[in-house]
């Protein structure tokens, strides 16, 4: 039941590093407020973007690493993220699924070529 | 692989096409991670497209992985869209 999720942010970046920390701790507390538990933030800072947004070529980016008992509910938190307008991109991402898939599928990918040098 | 006779005699045109090989398959890569940049870009091509895995060989299941990676990347324009 338990669920992870990642939190891809881009901020602008006329965000001085002080506002940047106070977005980040802002948006922990409205996780946390959500039901989920940050982890880890990945702060990258500041890069060139892929293509300019608002006609801007650079963005701050933080990532949010997020764990949760239940489920997380982001509603609240994408409203808001939309709204906000520091924030020139969103993205959330659940990550449990694939993750627990792609653990599973490594240990299967362990074992099988010993059963078959055996076999053999 | 068996090809069709040749009748242009003495001129042996033999094609020895690199077996093409998913790297994700051999490296044992389960996961795709949006925010590898670096890895997304190898399989992007110069107009920005996704390089098509009969071009780079890539299994289906990688590949969708790999699709779906480039476009949450795409997004948060860690990766292009189009070339500009």
């Amino acid at each position: 039941m338990a669920r992870t999720y990642e939190l891809g942010l881009v901020l602008d970046p006329r965000q001085s590093d002080e506002a940047v920390q106070e977005l980040v701790g802002k948006y922990r507390d409205m996780i946390a407020a959500a039901g989920g538990n940050v982890t880890e933030v990945d702060n990258w800072g500041k890069r060139k973007l892929a293509y300019p947004i608002h006609k801007l070529n650079e963005g701050k980016y933080v990532f949010y690493f997020v764990a949760s008992e239940g489920s997380v509910t982001w509603t609240d938190i994408e409203r808001n993220l939309m709204q906000n307008e520091a924030v020139l991109r969103y993205l959330v991402v659940r990550t449990d699924l694939d993750l627990k898939r792609a653990a599973t599928k490594a240990k299967q990918r362990k074992k099988p070529p010993q059963t078959e040098e055996t076999a053999a | 692989m068996k090809r069709a006779r040749n009748d242009n005699v003495g001129r042996k045109k033999v094609f020895y096409r690199r077996r093409k090989v998913c790297k994700f398959t051999v490296e044992g890569i389960e996961y795709i991670d949006y925010k590898d940049v670096k890895l997304l870009q190898q399989y992007i091509l110069e107009r920005a497209k996704i390089l098509p895995r009969r071009i780079s060989g890539t299994s289906s299941r990688h590949q969708r992985m790999l699709a779906k990676a480039i476009k949450r990347a795409r997004h948060l324009a860690l990766v292009p869209f189009s070339a500009d």
